[in-house]
Parts: C-alpha cells; structure tokens; sequence
C-alpha cells in the first residue's frame, strides 16, 4: 500500500543527495582518483579540522542557549506580537549574505563601532580588536543562528497546551520545576535536529570565519576546498576534502537520525499561553527576561540596525532606475518563487514517505531508513558551491553550456540549500495528521490529490506557509553557485551585491544589501500570510 | 456471513494473536478485553491496515483479504480522529460517497437523509468542534452508514458518552443493524452495553477469542 | 507574473546564447566579472573593438581570473574561448604549461610596463603597485617603508587577504619574499600582531578599512584615484614605502583553441593600443600599458614606488605553494 507514497520520497531524497555525491564523484572521475594520503598526513589539515569543530561546537552551543533564553522570554512577555516580531528577525538573520552580516557586526563590536564609541564616551576601555578571533566567529555565528533557534524553541513552547500551564499554576510549580516538567519535554523534541542544523551551517562556515576568525589560525576546512579548488586546481585533493568534510557532516547527522527532526508548532499550538504562566510574574524571571532582551539587542537586533541604517545612507533612491538592478530583481523574484514550489513539493515527499517509514505498525528496522531520508535532504549543506559548480560544470560539459544553463543550476541549488529547513518544518505536523487520519482515509479511500486538498493541506497550512517562506527567503540570499555561473546575461540581486562590492561601489552595494533585505522579508511575510493563511503568522 | 478464519498475527518482539470469529447479518458481536489484548489489532486486520501471516476474512464466502481497506465490505467507526475537525459535518459525511470530496446533488440529498436517520436533522453546516460529543459520534456513525457497506466495525463508540446518551446510541445501533441487516463487530469493555444492544458477548484472552458468558 | 518572470529568467540565457548574427565571426573573450561589466572597461572596449573588427565581440565575464582560466583548462580544445583576460604574473607559469595558449604576434617593445616584458604569450593590458592604503583623517602619520611598519605602535592595525582566495593576498606574500628574500618568515612573525584580519576577498578588508575598522588596507596605489574622481575625496592616500613596491600586471592571451587566431591577434593589438587603454584607468582603476593612453588628474597625483619589485613567471611559480605554506605556518603558531 505504501509503495506510491514511498517512492516519491525516495526518488527526492535520492536527487538531493545523487546531486551532492555527482558533484564530487565528478571532480574525482576528472583528476583521475582521490588524494587520501597526502591529505591524512597534512599536519595543517588537522589544526583546521580542530578548529572547525571547536568553532562549531561553541557556535551551536551559545546560539541554542541565548535562543533558548530569548524563546522564553518572548513567550512569557511578548504575546503573539513578539512572536510575530522573532519570526521577521529569525527569516532576516538567515537571509543575510556573510559579507553584509559581517560589516554590520563589525559596525556594532568593531574596534571604531557603536561598542567602542559607547565605551569611549563613557571613558571606559573600548574593546580594540579583541573582535577578530574566536569571539568574532562565535558572535558572528549566534547572530545567524540564535534567532532561528529562537523560532523554533518558541514554537515548540507556544505548542503547549494551555492546560498544562494552568495546571502548573494550580500545583504551585514555579521556576526551575517549570522548565523540568513543561518546557524541557516540549523542547527536547526539537533540539536535536536544530542543534544539527546549525552545527552543520557553522561547521562549513567560510567567509564570516576567515573575515572575523583573524586570519588562517581560524580557517575552516571549506577554504582548504576552496584553495584546493580554485587556485591549485588540485581537483583530487578538493574531491578528498569535500568527501572528508562530507563525511564528518554524515556521520553527525545520522547520530543525530533517532531523534525526529521536527520543528513544528505541534496540535492546538496557541502561542498565547505565555500570559498563563506561573513564573511571569516571579522577580527572577523578570530579571533574567531583561538580561536576555539586552543581550539578544547587542547581538542581533543591533547589526541589524547598523546594515538597515548603512542601506539608507547608501544610494537607494537610484537603484530603480538601473536596468542591471531591475533584471537581477526580477531573476531573484522568479527563482526564489520557483524555488520555493519546488522545495516545498521535494520536502513534501520526503516527509510523507518518512511518516509512512516510521508508521507504528512497521518493524524497528525502518527508523534507519528515516535517517536515511534526513540525511540525504541534508547533506547538501555539506558541500561548497564552489564543488557543486564545478562538478555540475563536469558533469554537463559535452552536454550543454552549464553557463547557459546557469539559472538552472542556480534553481538547484537553492532548492538543495532550503530542502533540510523544508523538511523540518514540515515533518512533525505531517505526521501527526498521518496518525490522525491514515486509517479513516484508507478506509474511506480518500487518497492523491483529494486528500492533499480536504485533508492535508488544512491541517498542514501553516508549517507549509513556514516552509515557503523559509525556502523563498533564503533563495533570494543565497550566493553560492551564482558566483560561479553569473553573467551579464543572468545576475541575482546577491551577485550583483557581490559585483558591486567588488570594485569600490560601496555606497551602492550597501543599497543593494538593503533592498536585498527588503525583498526577503516581503517574500517572506507574503507568502507565509499566502500559503499558510490569514493566521499563519502569529 | 463474516468469517475470521484462523487469522494470526504477531508484532516483531511484540505479542501474538489467533483469532477466529463469526458474524451473522443482522447479528451483533460485543468484543471485550484488557488494554493490549488485541482488539484494535482485530479492527485493523479486518480493516486491511495490517497484513495477517496467516488464515483468512470472508463475506459470505469470498475472501477480501488482498482488497484495499477502501473497498472491503467493510465501514469502521474509530476510537478517535473520527471526524476531520476543519471540514463540516456534511463533508465529513460526503467523504464516505466520494472519497474526492466532491459531492454532487445527489450525494447531499443522501447526506440529509442519514443525517435524518441519526437525529441531526439540519446539522450539515456545523464543524465537529460546535458539536457535542455524543453528535460526534453519531455523524461518524452517519458517514459509515451512507458507504452501504454490509458490516460494520464499531471501536468503543460509548466511551465518550455518559449513560444516557450510552444507552440511546446503543439503541440506534441495534436499530440500524436490523433496520440494515448489518453484521456488526462493537469493541466494548462494558457489559450494560452489551445487553442493551441485545448482543452475542466474546472477550479477547491470551491472544485468542474466547465467548463471554452472558450475565 | 510570477510564473512569466520565471520564464524570461530562465529563457533569457538560453535565447542569450545565439544573439551573434549568423555572418559576422564572434570574437569570445573570458575575463572576470568587472572587467566585463557594465561599469568595467568591458562595454568601451566592446564597442570600440566592434566598429572597426566587422565582429561580434562578447566578454564572457567569470568569478575570477583564477576561475575564468580554470574553466579554459577544464574546457580544453573545445571552449569556445579566443582570449582570456586577467592572468597575473603569479599564474602565467602554470597557463604557459597548460599549453593553452599560442603567441599573441603583438609587438611589446614600444609599451610603457615598469619591467620589462617581452613575453610572446602573454600581454600585459594594465598594471598597478600594490599598496597599504590609509585615511589622512585617521592616520596623520602613516609608515614610509616596511621598517616602519614593523617598528609601529602595535595599535596600528592592518588588514589583508588571504592568498589562497585572493590576488592581492597573494601580492603581499611576493612583496615580503621581494624585499626580505628567506628572512620573510621572521617578518611575518613581527608583522602578525598588526594584522587586524586576513579575510577571503578584496572587498570585504577594503570594507572594514572604510568603516575606521582597519588602519590600513592592503590595496593598490591607485586606490585613491578612484576615491578623488569618484567622490571627488582626497584623504584616501597610498603609503609609498622605501623598499619598493609589488607589481601587479594584468595579463591577455590568444588561445590555442581559438578558431580565428587573427582576430584573436587583432584584438589584442587593440587591447594594448591608445584608445583601448585610455578606457582602462577610470574602469579598471589601474595603470594602462599605451604611453598614448590618457590619464586622469588624479592618477598624477598618485604614489610612485622608487622601486618596482617583481618576481619572473618562473620564480612565481615554482615558489607560490611552498611561500603561501610558509606564511600558514606562521600565521597558525
């Protein structure tokens, strides 16, 4: 029974992960083999292996704990119009393209920032350039990834049950109980594959690590592909690399495969008990609320302010008028809708063979299999652009033009970059509606698109807005394969960025990084209120 | 005729079941058992949801154990997830006549009339939510009366309901069955409800069905 | 709409393809991105190059000079390439042993280079000095030689690239090994604590020394001209040092592969003549090779290195691996 509804998400997860493996598999095929020995031996590789974990670990750590903090502090104060206020600031802060969340950072934290002038003024010892090294990394790497953190925490807190609060209330459970037995439960459901997430996005974190980490003491092993890649053209060892680096990324995964990767808001979700809650009142709550708001203020809110502000000063007024930035307008439109229908489609299919995997009737040896599944939607993010585009180039030459076909390949690319958010948000509330009503709709034969239609699709609206959204929204920000495959002929509002930055157009390019920014977030509000319904956001 | 005929099945490092059993039309079987004594297991293998190692289900002779649950002789009446909560009680009933959920005049007009047949004369616009839980139960009883399906699996269909509302849908039960001539299997734990719906009482007991003597 | 944008997004580059008309020779010249675009010197020379050639020139513009000769490697006899645009000194050794490349037929001697340059493969089309770049507002007093640099209050505070991403990083690593031959590992241990940041590209250091963050920038003498004639702004200044500076010069070639060498030929003696070069200092913001090129005022202005330093292609390339090593080890201590 359940071919048809396996096969499909097989065949997904397949090309997400077939694309990654041909990638390399091409790189390798062309340099004749792999360079395993000198790679093992490289003494250097092995300082930036470590530090890469290190750096990792630390940034996945510090971003789950403020998000965490920040997640409970805007479910017990903020009400829904502070979840509305942590969604837009969590779709900003992943949209950001590295260079323009750097300067913003740098604005804020940097030796001549609003930090120092603060300090200064107040006759304190600025903090010089302490910024560059492991704490600009880690503050770097907590401002991308602690709002989405805080989403999701926060989703899977506003998932409780309004009963469950009041009868906390009622049994006097306050403070540190409060967290054991409500929040934790809720949380340890989506910690695990949000921890994985983020480690995966730091672990192969490039330019943000080498701009803010000092120099090569902080280099990450995507600059060793990167180097490997492009400038020795030592296309053995970047295959071994990127199969070292994608290796690690699988292993760290699939550990991670017995917890579900889920980050939906769960049945009933109200995101209004907050006001319900016993410790809101209690004067260590408050206290530790305000803490949390200034620190989530110096890191998040503030760079993002000073990348707002530095837009404005830029030269906005003229850009409409650019036909250049029109075009890349439009290109970054149409791709990050295409993108968008397409991840949602692919992520859809996963998630229903995943569920049909892990059906309570089927035997124990099909958990593996969901992993599996997570897996293969994921491990894109393991791959450098710079590997994809060359192995796409490979694998099309003699074929087609991979230039010309470049809005394609960029197509691809977003779709594989957005596909692991997609099928996060999606996996949880399609499960549950599977539990729900498999067997009624089996029963009443109620099956394709009829029961997408009647069925799924009102049940699953919201987190399906979510996951557009997402997916719209980082496809507009990506510049990954672009800076490979763009031309005059097809520019993305990112490689335009990029182009302009790359020979003195600041003023212009910090416009660009703002209408950027604007495009990404009315991407992203529109179609979450579109797809996901009027109270998709709440 | 229904013949459960030595169907056995086992959960991997789970338990196992035989199960036998047999329902006239018209005649009413009431299923009792501890948690986990197999009777949901029971449901699901009649349904189709789960694939027996061995032995075979029969109406009136012919096999259905390779037919898909859509199309068995077969309406079911879950414990729960019985109603679609975001759709009315009109398509909710609908969806038992057009699994496209496109119903035409025809089918609204079989949607009044069991409607009709159960009670809720009108209630076509209401969502399961602005329903009690006793209406509930009845228009999941409507939408597995409209599939004209010659038995009729009921898994605890009074749990929700206080003793009143229990005995008059035990009442509507017994009626339709004769009024239908249906073969109905109800999962109950309660013996007041298995005299009420004047029914032959089997329990479940070590993985098998053994009778129940009446009270 | 959405769905019409999607597919004028996704045929424009498709159509894009056979935009030549069918009698006229197409003339295809890979460079890096800015070079071809719209505010490059790409568009001048395109129309330039056109009116007199009875061709279609098309600039096919790549992430990097670095990538666009890559794409020619993993392209071989079947790209459509005729020249490639933007090698460095740094990377001519591998591109000459590629064997990609056929002599150009131009003659150089009459070229204004600071070394002498006689390759036949390689012409050289602009140049400019690498330089640390400061604000006259902020640094009253910059470093006149790399002794003074090394002998700098420890708050004086540098940023470069990294040479395993960038060009100009890689520049620095030839300019240290230039003036400091084998004592250049001690160097960059003296120089290690006065570098703010190494970061991936050009831009994003050249950034943070425009937000105050960096003292200096490791960038080009010309530089400021772009600030002057741009912003019409003057504090942006080049630090002339003693020792001489790194010479960086930009490089155009006939390909093997090329189905037309002549034009291919042609093009290049354009590149390198009058009106051509007189394009290059306000687009490309660097040297011209033509003594006939005009210049702006402000590249008058400019600092001039008492000393070119540069390496030949071959010690650049026997070298490069084994220096850029040597400055990992140093910078991870």
């Amino acid at each position: 029974m359940s071919a048809a509804r396996l096969l499909p998400g097989i065949l997904a997860a397949l090309i997400a992960a077939g694309l990654a493996a041909a990638a390399i598999w091409a790189i390798a095929a062309e340099a004749g083999g792999l360079d395993l020995g000198s790679v093992w031996g490289d003494t250097y590789l092995h300082g930036v292996l470590a530090f890469t974990f290190k750096q990792a670990v630390l940034s996945t750590l510090l971003a789950a704990l403020l998000g965490l903090a920040a997640a409970r502090a805007v479910h017990r104060r903020a009400g829904p119009r502070g979840a509305r206020a942590l969604h837009l600031i969590a779709s900003l802060a992943l949209v950001m393209p590295t260079t323009v969340a750097a300067v913003g950072i740098v604005s804020v934290w940097g030796r001549a920032g609003w930090f120092a002038d603060a300090a200064a003024a107040l006759g304190l010892p600025g903090p010089g350039a302490t910024l560059y090294g492991l704490p600009g990394v880690l503050l770097a790497h907590v401002f991308f990834n602690a709002p989405l953190m805080a989403r999701i925490f926060h989703g899977a807190l506003a998932a409780i049950p309004d009963g469950r609060w009041r009868l906390a209330a009622q049994l006097g459970i306050g403070g540190r109980e409060v967290w054991r037995f409500v929040e934790w439960p809720a949380i340890k459901r989506v910690l695990p594959s949000a921890c994985g997430l983020v480690f995966l996005l730091c672990f192969t974190s490039f330019a943000l690590v080498l701009m803010l980490g000092g120099g090569p003491r902080a280099s990450t092993l995507e600059v060793a592909i990167y180097e490997a890649a492009r400038l020795d053209f030592d296309l053995a060892r970047a295959a071994t690399l990127s199969l070292i680096q994608l290796a690690i990324c699988a292993a760290i995964l699939l550990a991670l495969a017995r917890f579900p990767a889920d980050w939906s808001h769960g049945r009933g979700a109200t995101g209004q008990g907050g006001w319900l809650r016993p410790d809101c009142a209690e004067l260590q709550g408050k206290l530790a609320d305000a803490i949390v708001a200034s620190v989530a203020i110096g890191i998040v809110a503030a760079p993002l302010t000073a990348i707002v502000l530095g837009g404005f000063r830029g030269e906005l007024l003229g850009l409409p008028g650019q036909p250049a930035f029109r075009a890349a307008l439009m290109a970054s439109a149409a791709i990050a809708l295409a993108s968008s229908a397409i991840t949602c489609v692919l992520a859809w299919a996963i998630c229903e063979a995943r569920r049909s995997l892990v059906l309570p009737s089927r035997a124990g040896g099909v958990a593996w299999g969901a992993g599996l599944l997570d897996l293969a939607s994921t491990i894109y993010l393991a791959v450098p652009a710079i590997v994809f585009g060359l192995g796409a180039f490979l694998l099309l030459r003699g074929v087609a033009d991979a230039f010309t076909l470049a809005p394609l390949l960029v197509l691809a690319a977003n779709v594989l970059l957005s596909l692991p958010f997609a099928v996060r948000a999606l996996q949880g509330r399609l499960a549950e509606s599977g539990a729900c009503h498999d067997r009624l709709c089996a029963s009443l034969g109620i099956s394709g698109w009829a029961r997408f239609r009647l069925v799924e699709f009102p049940v699953v609206r919201r987190e399906l807005g979510f996951a557009a959204a997402l997916a719209a929204a980082l496809s507009v920000g990506d510049l990954g394969v672009i800076a490979l495959f763009g031309s005059d002929d097809f520019r993305t509002l990112p490689w335009l960025l990029y182009e302009r930055s790359g020979r003195y157009q600041s003023g212009e390019a910090a416009a660009i990084a703002l209408a950027l920014l604007a495009l990404s977030l009315v991407f992203f509000i529109g179609i979450e209120r579109l797809v996901g319904g009027r109270h998709a956001v709440r | 005729m229904l013949c459960v005929d030595d169907l056995s099945f086992g959960y991997p490092a789970g338990p196992s079941f035989r199960f036998t059993l047999a329902i006239a039309p018209g005649e009413i079987v009431t299923l009792s058992g501890e948690s986990g004594s197999g009777k949901s297991t029971l449901i699901d293998l009649i349904c189709g949801f789960l694939t027996p190692e061995s032995g075979n289900i029969t109406w009136e002779g012919r096999s259905f154990l390779r037919l898909a649950p859509a199309i068995r002789p077969v309406s079911a009446l879950f414990q729960d997830g019985d109603l679609f909560d975001h759709l009315d009680v009109e398509m909710n009933i609908a969806l038992g006549l057009d699994p496209r959920g496109r119903p035409g005049a025809a089918e609204k007009a079989r949607v009044a009339a069991v409607l009709d047949e159960i009670g809720l004369p009108g209630y076509q616009r209401r969502l399961p939510a602005q329903l009690s839980g006793g209406q509930r139960q009845r228009v999941a009883l409507a939408r597995a009366l409209v599939r004209d399906k010659p038995l009729m699996l009921l898994d605890e269909p009074f749990s929700a309901l206080d003793t009143e509302r229990r005995g008059e849908m035990a009442d509507l039960v017994r009626e339709i069955a004769d009024r239908r001539d249906l073969a109905t299997l109800v999962v109950s734990h309660d013996a007041v409800d298995a005299q009420r719906l004047q029914s032959r009482a089997v329990a479940l007991l070590d993985g098998q069905i053994v009778p129940q003597p009446a009270l | 709409m959405t769905i019409k944008n999607l597919a004028l997004a996704l045929g424009a580059a498709v159509v894009l393809g056979g935009s030549a008309s069918a009698d006229q020779p197409v003339l295809s010249v890979y460079t890096y991105d800015s070079f071809a675009s719209e505010w490059g010197p790409g568009p001048a020379i395109e129309r330039g190059f056109e009116a007199t050639c009875g061709c279609d020139l098309e600039f096919v513009g790549i992430d990097s000079s670095i990538g666009a000769f890559n794409r020619l490697r993993l392209e071989g006899a079947t790209s459509k390439a005729d020249v490639l645009l933007g090698l460095d000194v740094n990377l001519a050794g591998d591109a000459r042993e590629s064997g990609l490349f056929a002599p150009h037929g131009v003659a150089l001697e009459g070229l204004n280079t600071p070394v002498v340059w006689d390759d036949d493969t390689f012409a050289p089309f602009d140049w400019g000095h690498f330089a640390f770049v400061y604000d006259t507002r902020r640094t009253a007093e910059p470093p006149r030689s790399f002794e003074d640099l090394l002998a700098a209050p420890k708050s004086l505070k540098i940023a470069i690239q990294d040479p395993r991403s960038s060009t100009p990083g890689l520049g620095l690593i030839m300019w240290v090994r230039a003036v400091y031959g084998d004592r250049a590992p001690d160097i960059w241990r003296q120089l290690r604590p006065k570098i703010l940041t190494v970061t991936k590209g050009w831009w994003d250091s050249y950034s943070l020394f425009l937000e105050g963050e960096a003292d200096m920038v490791l960038s080009y003498t010309t530089s400021p001209a772009y600030h002057a004639v741009v912003d019409g702004e003057t504090f942006i200044k080049a630090a002339g040092f003693a020792e001489g500076h790194y010479l960086q010069m930009e490089l155009a070639a006939v390909t093997a592969a090329s189905d037309d060498p002549d034009l291919a030929r042609a093009f290049i003696a354009y590149l390198t003549g009058a009106e051509a070069q007189s394009a290059i200092p306000t687009t490309n913001w660097m040297f011209p090779v033509s003594p006939d090129a005009e210049l702006p005022e402000a590249f008058g202005t400019l600092v001039k290195p008492d000393k070119t330093l540069a390496f030949d292609v071959a010690e650049a390339k026997a070298n490069r691996k084994a220096w850029i090593e040597e400055w990992l080890a140093v910078m991870g201590e």
